[in-house]
């Protein structure tokens, strides 16, 4: 039995082509939409330094007044959300997890932490007058208390330039939530 | 028209006897099985899929080769990686991709073509994979740098023995670490947000050794399979093989490598000798061996 030109194709050509289809559609993604290239169907892993060692988001609690409080400490769940949202940070990923970050109860140490500025090579040069209180994530606020607060999370990508052995934090997108922004 | 597995693996004959005298369809079927219950996706509708598969093949050996069988594997593959594709390594499209290569493979029988789907798929992304790969590496200034493999030795846990034993000392993965978190830390404010860190030329070195190394045989694995001539074919195995040998020693990412060896088993079986075909099968086993706890034994000793 003789196959015909669409059975041809099915069992020559179509596979092939959608992974071509689908690995352009990552290099797209990867080049201007933040998709690590090790993620989405490419063939990029170990052909970029841009996996989760080298992406970070921030987290802040920001007041009425501007002033911005960092969350260090997440639960378990939330630790798993923001691995998950690195490979591809965009606004539709970050949705869960700022969700969950409304509805958590923050404690801190009852003195705020000191900010101090350093020089290049890691000696410090001096403690500023900034101060922070370094937010853990508690259990869950009870339901219907929305709370007074603006949600940050930044995304941050780490670049290194090995001829001068610098690294440094490059802001790549930030994401402002204000109340109610999530239910 | 392929015949389906009519006897086991049993009856005295080794596995290795028997994948060779097998047809190709039966043995890349069991290899790919295997593959997709040792390494394929861990979410549960495709374990369960892959588990019961497994064990229906071993009830009803005749199942092996059933199109039915691939096409309920592959759906399932596809339906995960779908679900959350963002987060999957790209490997794991490669497996999906087999599975349904595997699946028309089956149907293919009826047209005498199962052989030649296995074998044109199996070439195709062995230089698909490598040339693709290649490209974007030359394309990518953090990898060109050397930036990549340094920051890999640096900041990546899951070289830290591979560093090790490269020479690297651990006081530097440790400094550097402590360095990278205070950079990050909102406690610290460095001038431009930037700070030098404790790398030296040595990790340095060794992370442009590892960059070239690596590009230059991805670039020759991938050119070799092209023209598809038996002299260029025989050195395209070896160094597939060369490759397959030791990248997964230092690089955990075993689904890829069985992966690797399945395509090159597969091509291998069209026209190779023997002994080609045996050192693929003995890689299976290899990449398995890989597995041993040895990297955390190499960090804390």
């Amino acid at each position: 039995m003789q196959p015909g030109w669409l059975q041809k194709f099915v069992f020559f050509a179509l596979i092939p082509s959608i992974a071509v289809l689908v690995a352009l559609r990552q290099g797209y993604l990867s080049k201007f939409d933040n998709l690590s290239t090790w993620k989405g169907g490419g063939m990029g892993m170990f052909a970029s330094a841009d996996s989760t060692d080298t992406r970070f988001l921030q987290m802040f609690i920001e007041d009425k007044d501007g002033r911005r409080e960092p969350i260090i400490g997440l639960s378990e769940s939330q630790t798993a959300m923001m691995r998950r949202i690195l490979w591809y940070p965009r606004g539709t990923a970050i949705e869960p997890l700022a969700e969950s970050l409304r509805r958590t109860r923050f404690v801190a140490s009852n003195e705020p932490s000191a900010v101090r500025s350093f020089s290049e090579t890691g000696e410090v040069l001096e403690t500023l007058e900034r101060k922070h209180y370094l937010l853990h994530a508690q259990g869950m606020r009870p339901a219907g208390q929305d709370p007074d607060w603006t949600l940050v999370i930044e995304f941050l990508r780490l670049a290194y330039d090995p001829a001068q052995r610098k690294a440094s934090f490059e802001r790549v997108d930030t994401w402002t939530i204000p109340k109610r922004a999530v239910q | 028209m392929t015949q389906a597995v009519a006897s086991s693996p049993g009856d005295g004959i080794s596995i290795l006897a028997w994948l060779r005298t097998r047809d190709i369809l039966p043995s890349v079927c069991a290899l790919t099985l295997c593959l997709c219950t040792f390494f394929g996706f861990q979410e549960a509708l495709f374990a369960i899929v892959a588990q019961v598969s497994l064990i229906a093949v071993l009830v009803r050996p005749d199942l092996l080769t059933r199109v039915e069988l691939w096409l309920v594997i592959a759906v399932s593959a596809t339906v995960v990686l779908v679900s959350d594709w963002s987060v999957f390594d790209n490997h794991k499209y490669l497996l999906v991709y087999w599975l349904w290569v595997v699946a028309i493979a089956t149907y293919a029988q009826s047209y005498s073509l199962a052989e030649d789907v296995l074998v044109w798929h199996a070439r195709i992304f062995l230089i698909f994979i490598f040339l693709i790969a290649a490209a974007q590496k030359v394309l990518s200034p953090t990898y060109m740098s050397g930036e990549m493999f340094e920051l890999k030795l640096l900041l990546d846990s899951r070289f830290a023995a591979f560093a090790k034993l490269a020479g690297i000392d651990p006081e530097v993965l440790a400094k550097v670490s402590l360095e990278v978190a205070s950079l990050r830390s909102p406690l610290t404010v460095f001038p431009d947000n930037t700070r030098l860190i404790s790398s030296n030329d040595y990790v340095r070195e060794v992370a442009l050794v590892i960059t070239w190394y690596d590009l230059i045989v991805q670039v020759a694995i991938g050119a070799l399979f092209v023209p598809a001539r038996k002299w260029a074919d025989r050195a395209g195995h070896l160094l597939l093989l060369f490759f397959i040998y030791t990248t997964y020693i230092p690089a955990p990412v075993f689904g890829f490598g069985w992966l690797l060896a399945l395509l090159g088993y597969t091509l291998s079986r069209k026209n190779e000798t023997p002994f080609i075909q045996n050192l693929y099968l003995v890689s299976f086993v290899a990449i398995l061996l890989y597995q041993m706890p040895w990297r955390e034994w190499v960090v804390l000793h």
